[in-house]
């Protein structure tokens, strides 16, 4: 599957295929699940309208860990086999999850500071999610530290399965010590234990979220095969 | 902190996380879709006519 992919031409017809469909529901699941995030989905005995925030929130965090999960799984397969793929999708995702984990923090942040009443506080939970972040960049800023970016693809890999570690810290960070931020209501042992009429708007914007990710990781694999086939014709001297 | 528990005009932080969330994300669409279209063109002009690919 993985060489049947590496070829060009091939992942091009592929891209290009699939290109409109996931554009087509990207737009469609956006629009929808904006609309019931922000109209149709009810408010929070507690919190009132600013519970609309997790419909934002939630989808980036359970995206940064996914992606990263992936960027672990991707560095595992570069490292083990060392096939060129599996470091051309670590570097396609790597970007795509360091912005959900940023947007994560920022997005939390900004719940924070109406719900909690400060804007950052140095809990379990935010500052494992902050380490996830400078893992991502650690990642981006190694595999591009060398002029030629093949040359960072191995330490870059290392970093990212070493990283993978801080994965159930996040995950579990909650239910280990004593936090500000609320305990899993979805992800858990219990059952879920929100609302249905919250629960549709959040599953339809994960779903745009993933979309969205699958998109441009695509999109990104694609420039990067390109980038890596000329560099090398032009190493050869036939460009 | 009575004062920020009882306002529930929440709006301004709504609309902020909306607005950072979605701006960063339809940014790093655009910016990868115009990466992805300069390298399909440098395909097509380069690799595609280099017979020993």
């Amino acid at each position: 599957m993985i060489d049947y992919l590496a070829n060009p031409s091939r992942f091009f017809r592929i891209t290009n295929f699939l290109l409109p469909w996931l554009m087509g529901l990207l737009i469609t699941l956006t629009i929808i699940g904006i609309y019931f995030a922000l109209f149709d989905s009810p408010e929070d005995l507690v919190q009132g309208s600013a519970v609309r925030i997790m419909y934002v929130h939630v989808p980036s965090a359970w995206l940064s860990i996914f992606s990263y999960l992936l960027l672990s799984i991707c560095s595992f397969f570069f490292i083990v086999w060392r096939h060129p793929l599996a470091d051309i999708l670590s570097g396609s995702i790597a970007p795509v999850g360091a912005l959900f984990s940023l947007l994560t923090l920022l997005t939390g942040s900004i719940w924070g500071r109406p719900m909690w009443g400060t804007w950052w506080v140095w809990d379990a939970r935010l500052t494992s999610m902050l380490i996830l972040f400078i893992f991502f960049l650690g990642y981006i800023a190694l595999s591009n530290a060398f002029e030629k970016n093949e040359r960072g693809s191995r330490p870059a890999a290392l970093l990212a399965i070493v990283g993978s570690i801080n994965l159930p810290i996040v995950k579990f960070s909650v239910d280990w010590w004593n936090t500000l931020h609320q305990p899993a209501s979805i992800i858990r042992t219990g059952g879920i234990s929100i609302d249905q009429s919250m629960l549709v708007p959040l599953i339809i914007m994960t779903l745009a979220f993933h979309t969205f990710f699958i998109l441009v990781v695509v999109l990104r694999a694609h420039s990067i095969l390109i980038e890596r086939k000329v560099y090398h014709l032009k190493v050869l001297g036939k460009i | 902190m009575e004062t920020v528990f009882n306002n529930n005009n929440y709006d301004f932080f709504i609309y902020l996380s909306y607005i950072i969330t979605f701006g960063s994300l339809i940014f790093l669409l655009i910016f990868s879709y115009l990466k992805f279209l300069i390298s399909k063109n440098l395909y097509s002009t380069i690799i595609e006519n280099n017979n020993d690919t």
